[in-house]
């Protein structure tokens, strides 16, 4: 007796008489598109190297998370290192440095270098950022203080994240 | 999306425009269909990556531009925030206002969604939460009642004094601010 394969995706119900056929449809990923008049809506779409490296690691590293992509996809990456920055103060601290990174005009691999070598010297140093611009101001920070005591100076903040996000912790970044 | 145009659909249901034009959006990788996804004012917001994206890339805008378009709110309200905070025994209002937001700019997202799916669905852990369901039912008590003159800072202050009243959001948010803190 003849086998079929019958592939129930709710709306439809597919009978295969090929099981290759049934696995392709069952794992494919369709491409997607939408037709229409266009209407605009003012957004603009770009693609941006330094932001995909970047949540690329914070992903593998356990301190940021996603769905439906495969971590087995992650090449060439330090298990050793992953594991360093998964028990750091990253953790806690890595909104304010990944929101500075969307927060600036970077396009390549060595602009993120540089820009978390321009975090570390803005936290740690107190020299003003250059490439990078920050994830707030001092001002909006103090509005924000002024409402809400509880969150502190703007001092007690870069504090904060200078004891989250150590040189040793930016440098570990750096080299993922 | 300039067929869908979620952003002015956002705009539109919020009364707030955003104020440095245009949204600029940039898809990551390793956000397939949803993750760990922030945005940063005044226009900048990450979103998922993927052959299917168009079919979800609403929800990400709903959500993250929500964020932006509302975050004085915080500033504004700060006084019913910490009210509020009183009445749930929560030590930090801040905290309190944030995880509040994060159930406003899960609500943006369902509204959004239920936009142009027609139904509603669950695309978001708080969706589920008994804060977000208060909250719901505030946003759509206060639009049919207010019509014309809805604002969203009277939203917030009718669901600041609306979750005092629900001891069970009052347990969760005091939960969920702990755990932020």
């Amino acid at each position: 007796m003849e086998a079929f394969f019958v592939v129930d995706l709710e709306l439809v119900r597919l009978k295969f008489s090929n099981m290759w056929d049934a696995f392709e449809l069952c794992y494919a990923a369709p491409r997607v598109e939408v037709e229409g008049v266009e209407r605009g809506d003012a957004i603009e779409f770009e693609v941006s190297l330094p932001l995909n490296l970047l949540n690329h690691v914070l992903v593998l590293a356990g301190v940021n998370y996603t769905y439906g992509f495969y971590l087995d996809l992650a090449k060439g990456v330090s298990l050793h290192l992953l594991a360093e920055l998964s028990s750091s103060g990253l953790r806690e601290a890595w909104w304010n440095l990944a929101a500075s990174i969307l927060a600036s005009d970077l396009n390549t691999a060595e602009d993120l270098f540089d820009a978390i070598d321009e975090f570390a010297a803005f936290l740690h140093d107190g020299v003003k950022p250059c490439k990078l611009r920050l994830w707030t101001s001092e001002e909006a920070f103090r509005k924000l203080s002024e409402a809400y005591p509880e969150a502190g100076s703007w001092d007690s903040l870069l504090a904060d994240l200078r004891n989250k996000l150590s040189r040793g912790t930016l440098g570990l970044l750096r080299r993922a | 999306m300039d067929v869908l145009q979620p952003l002015k659909k956002l705009e539109e249901m919020l009364g707030i425009e955003l104020r440095c034009k245009p949204l600029r959006a940039f898809p990551v990788d390793v956000f397939r269909l949803g993750g760990g996804i922030y945005g940063v004012e005044p226009n900048r917001i990450v979103c998922t990556s993927d052959r299917r994206s168009p079919l979800s890339i609403h929800l990400d805008v709903a959500h993250e531009v929500t964020h932006i378009l509302v975050g004085d709110w915080k500033l504004e309200l700060a006084d019913d925030v910490r009210e509020l905070a009183g009445a749930l025994k929560v030590r930090k209002s801040l905290e309190l206002a944030r995880v509040l937001e994060e159930h406003v700019a899960a609500l943006m997202q369902l509204k959004v969604d239920e936009a142009y799916i027609g139904k509603r669905r669950v695309t978001h852990g708080y969706m589920e939460n008994e804060t977000f369901r208060v909250a719901e039912e505030v946003w759509d008590r206060s639009r049919r009642e207010l019509g014309a003159s809805w604002t969203f800072r009277e939203f917030m202050k009718e669901l600041i004094e609306e979750l005092k009243k629900s001891r069970k959001a009052a347990r969760e948010l005091a939960e969920l601010a702990k755990g932020r803190s």
